[in-house]
């Protein structure tokens, strides 16, 4: 089998060659390294290679196998990092040379429990400065490129995930999402992007920013490989106390199952506000194959939309702290726009903090009451395919939007609501729109139900004009 | 509404944030005011018997405004 056909499976393609020892985990590994060799060059995902690690990691996992000690479907997979989730004894940058010659001391837990599962990381991935923004055009690092037009973004703050995943240098990537920073990523490159629940995973071992919206998530090229994902590292961690002590259920358990009976939720307020003909197009023809599947669509209330991003703004305040002392002591080495946010965040009041958190149980509430009418809830990924790299603005329908992280962020503008109530959201490529760039349908669910919304993702994607799509230098 | 950098500077010193050159302070108070703005139109709710997201309470399970 020649390299990049190897490479370009899907997880439940490769698990069983795996196992039955068909391939060996050296294989898989040396032609992912292939891979990366081969496209690292044009899309500049990784920041740091791991590729003598993998080999050695690979040759131990080939052995083990080989004595009867196969780990599941994981086992001999490789898989990237975000460079601000740790990997003990690798750099550890979050993409900001502030961060200077940080290295990780020791795994991260959800890396940890990827690696017990028998997945071999192959290096750490590029990412928005600090993680910091959706455009992943690093100063420190190099701009990630978008591996199905490389003069456009992968989308951010995860972009090197999403760009690796999408151009098959990993078969996963862990990313991480405090705004949508891995379902944009997911909507730009074409791939299934997570953020389970918040509580569902632990944080620790990551450099994040707002600890109260900030989440590990999981990027694959198909469904059922994001739920073997996040069935590997989902589950209460007794050092984290944002983890919640709840069962972690069989995620890929619905997975085919039809959707009758299941109520899939179009919200009237906001997210089709502001959005391109194109992906409003795609997104309403996904509805319809929806509905067409089984599912009953009906319209939801989403009541607080207008007022929700001032409970995002409550990062501003924790970004402050979080990044005191870099501001400190290291500023020079921050991008200046990122040192005016940064900086910002010390000037909200207390009063202004704490209404935002009264209105973040009134918008929870809201959701919840959504909920009760909808088992999901449907809405483009973001308003926009993903943007030029240069760009500094965008045109919607006739209206101007900046594309700065501070002000008016209209390509997050669809992803923050599940960060702010720690509701599971999945993002699925759904066709494509403006330029054959990918589009992402966003599914959101309640708390705790990710097997529900994989079993919707995984029912469209079955009949999605995405489906089995890579960009063509992936499969060269 | 105008956040001028002369106010900001004024709160830097006397509430003692982390400090910053003159060109910050004009870099930031945009951004700060569009944080203001949009802190603003809060008061457009009256959010005084909203519990906090952070706060349980005995009834925890209804909804908080009272309904």
């Amino acid at each position: 089998m020649a390299d990049s056909s190897l490479a370009t499976l899907p997880i439940t393609g490769l698990a069983p060659m795996l196992a039955s020892r068909d391939v060996s985990p050296v294989e898989v590994v040396d032609a992912a390294i292939a891979q990366a060799e081969r496209l690292q060059p044009q899309v500049n995902g990784f920041i740091t290679l791991m590729h003598e690690q993998a080999r050695t990691r690979a040759r131990e996992r080939e052995a083990a196998i080989a004595r009867g000690e196969y780990r599941g479907p994981l086992d001999g997979v490789p898989v990237g990092i975000k460079d601000n989730v740790a990997v003990a004894g690798v750099p550890l940058t979050a993409g900001a040379k502030a961060h200077g010659d940080k290295v990780g001391v020791d795994d991260a837990e959800a890396v940890a429990r990827i690696k017990s599962a028998g997945a071999i990381i192959v290096g750490k991935e590029n990412l928005h400065e600090f993680a910091a923004g959706g455009r992943s055009n690093n100063p420190h690092f190099g701009f990630v490129r978008n591996p199905w037009d490389l003069e456009r973004i992968p989308g951010g703050s995860s972009g090197g995930s999403g760009a690796n995943v999408a151009a098959a240098m990993t078969y996963a990537s862990l990313g991480t999402d405090v705004g949508g920073s891995v379902r944009f990523p997911g909507h730009c490159c074409g791939v299934v992007a997570m953020k389970q629940t918040f509580g569902r995973a632990s944080q620790r071992g990551s450099i994040l920013t707002w600890h109260h919206g900030d989440h590990v998530g999981p990027l694959t090229r198909t469904v059922a490989d994001n739920a073997l994902v996040l069935q590997a590292y989902a589950g209460h961690d007794p050092l984290d106390p944002s983890s919640i002590p709840v069962p972690v259920p069989d995620f890929s358990a619905e997975l085919g199952r039809d959707l009758r009976g299941v109520r899939v939720g179009v919200p009237r307020e906001w997210f089709f506000d502001i959005v391109t003909d194109d992906v409003e197009e795609t997104v309403q023809q996904s509805i319809k194959e929806l509905e067409s599947l089984g599912a009953d669509v009906v319209e939801v209330r989403l009541p607080y939309m207008d007022y929700a991003r001032s409970v995002w703004l409550m990062m501003a305040v924790e970004t402050a702290v979080t990044h005191e002392p870099l501001l400190r002591n290291r500023r020079d080495d921050i991008t200046d726009d990122l040192v005016a946010g940064m900086l910002a965040g010390q000037f909200i009041l207390a009063r202004d903090y704490i209404k935002a958190r009264k209105l973040e149980r009134l918008v929870k509430e809201g959701v919840a009451q959504a909920m009760q009418h909808a088992d999901v809830l449907v809405s483009p990924t973001s308003p926009a395919v993903a943007t030029h790299i240069d760009a500094d603005r965008i045109t919607i329908r006739g209206e101007v939007h900046e594309l700065a992280l501070t002000r008016d962020e209209v390509m997050g503008r669809n992803t923050f609501l599940a960060n702010i109530t720690g509701v599971p959201a999945i993002s699925i490529p759904c066709g494509f729109g403006e330029g054959g760039m990918p589009v992402g349908l966003q599914l959101m669910g309640r708390p705790f139900e990710e097997p529900l919304l994989y079993r919707v993702a995984y029912a469209y994607e079955q009949v999605s004009p995405s489906k089995g799509a890579l960009p063509p230098l992936a499969a060269a | 509404m105008g956040i001028s950098p002369d106010t900001l500077r004024a709160m830097l010193r006397d509430f003692g944030g982390i400090p910053m050159s003159g060109e910050e302070f004009e870099k930031v108070a945009p951004v700060v005011e569009a944080f203001v703005a949009e802190f603003s139109r809060l008061g457009e709710l009256d959010l005084s018997a909203t519990y906090s997201a952070l706060q349980l309470h005995a009834a925890d399970g209804g909804f908080s405004h009272g309904r």
